[in-house]
């Protein structure tokens, strides 16, 4: 089941992160520019949930943003 | 809102950045805690259209903003918070598997919220008719089906490393199944449909704008811009192709696709062959990421930096 994709990363080298997100930018930029031209808003919110440890004070705190 | 943020200096002048970067106000109060109060207990704090009793006004609030600034947004926070965590004695760990003592707080990750707006204001997800379907349209149903399809055959977005994968269906609050929820006690499902969180929905069937879709799957590793990505993609699709069917196969135990240690190379595998997320990437975005994750794939967090004797 697993792919051997070594020689296609080492043939077109891959991407850093910071290219990845600037194409995914785009593609979000052109998902939002056909809705709206079809009179639609996509509405979106995010939440990202880390733990922190502080052994001195209490154990646990869940940081939600 | 094109702004640059230089992160080093927001852990030492919080109000800097609450001037300058208006949003940043939801996590202020986050920080001043941190800092001032330094209490135990659980903070929680709203970024984007959620969910709380005013979730009407900040929902026409976020509803014209640029989808790739929020994901922007999320990834310098996340670039961000280790540092300035670690200025106020705090260890930061990334959502999965902390000591069995605490699993139960183990949970969420990132999560996404999605609704869709006519230019009347109404809410495409909302129909008054379906009380039997928690008041969803028939088109949110097929969105939600949409994603479910496209986590399955996306996984590598969803968790990037070996170690991502310790998190589904171990604890209570993370997914164990790739499934559609519309209760929000069906917290085991990687997608919900869902109105307030906290409030259950027969209670909230009248409340048309809070209807949205939330995007469970995602761990807090994953890449904001990419887990977006995975929500539009699904719902353009949807939105653009109404005719088109969607496959869905019903709820399947992430555990049997993902196996830690194996689950990268059969989720890469899977994701490089499909032809919904070369759809949904574009040919070019798609094969570079396909690059990327398989440069990727053997990562595994060096947990012990962030808690020394973690298993």
């Amino acid at each position: 089941m697993p792919i051997d994709n070594k020689p296609f990363v080492e043939k077109t080298g891959a991407p850093n992160v910071e290219q990845i997100n600037r194409e995914v930018a785009e593609r979000l930029k052109f998902f939002e520019d056909k809705l709206r031209g079809r009179g639609l808003h996509l509405v979106c919110g995010a939440e990202l949930e880390f733990f922190t440890l502080n052994e001195k004070r209490t154990p646990w705190k869940k940081i939600l943003i | 809102m094109e702004k640059d943020i230089d992160i080093a200096s927001l852990s030492r002048d919080l109000l800097q950045l609450k001037r300058d970067f208006p949003l940043f106000n939801h996590i202020y109060p986050l920080f001043n805690h941190i800092y001032k109060e330094n209490t135990p207990g659980v903070c929680e704090i709203v970024f984007g259209p959620k969910i709380s009793e005013k979730t009407h006004e900040i929902t026409r609030m976020v509803r014209h903003y640029p989808y790739a600034d929020l994901a922007k947004q999320l990834y310098e926070l996340k670039e961000m918070l280790p540092d300035l965590l670690k200025s106020t004695q705090e260890i930061p760990i990334v959502a999965f598997s902390p000591t069995e003592k605490y699993h139960k707080f183990a949970s969420a990750g990132l999560h996404t919220n999605f609704s869709v707006f006519a230019e009347d204001n109404s809410n495409l997800f909302y129909d008054p008719r379906r009380a039997s379907h928690g008041y969803f349209s028939p088109l949110a149903q097929k969105c939600a089906e949409q994603l479910l399809a496209v986590q399955k055959e996306g996984l590598p977005i969803y968790a990037p490393t070996p170690a991502s994968y310790k998190r589904f269906g171990k604890y209570e609050l993370a997914p164990s199944q790739f499934g559609v929820g519309y209760s929000v006690d069906k917290r085991f499902n990687s997608v919900a449909c869902r109105s307030l969180t906290s409030i259950p929905v027969h209670k909230h069937g009248q409340h048309q704008e809070d209807k949205h879709i939330e995007d469970r799957l995602a761990g807090a590793d994953a890449n904001p811009y990419l887990v977006l990505l995975a929500g539009f993609g699904s719902i353009y699709k949807v939105l653009t192709e109404p005719e088109c069917p969607v496959s869905f196969s019903g709820p399947t135990p992430i555990k049997k696709i993902g196996d830690p240690g194996k689950a990268c190379d059969a989720a890469l595998y899977r994701f490089e062959h499909s032809p919904l997320w070369k759809e949904i990437a574009g040919e070019k975005l798609h094969r570079d990421l396909v690059a990327y994750f398989a440069q990727n794939q053997g990562l595994e967090q060096d947990r012990s930096e962030y808690l020394p004797g973690f298993r």
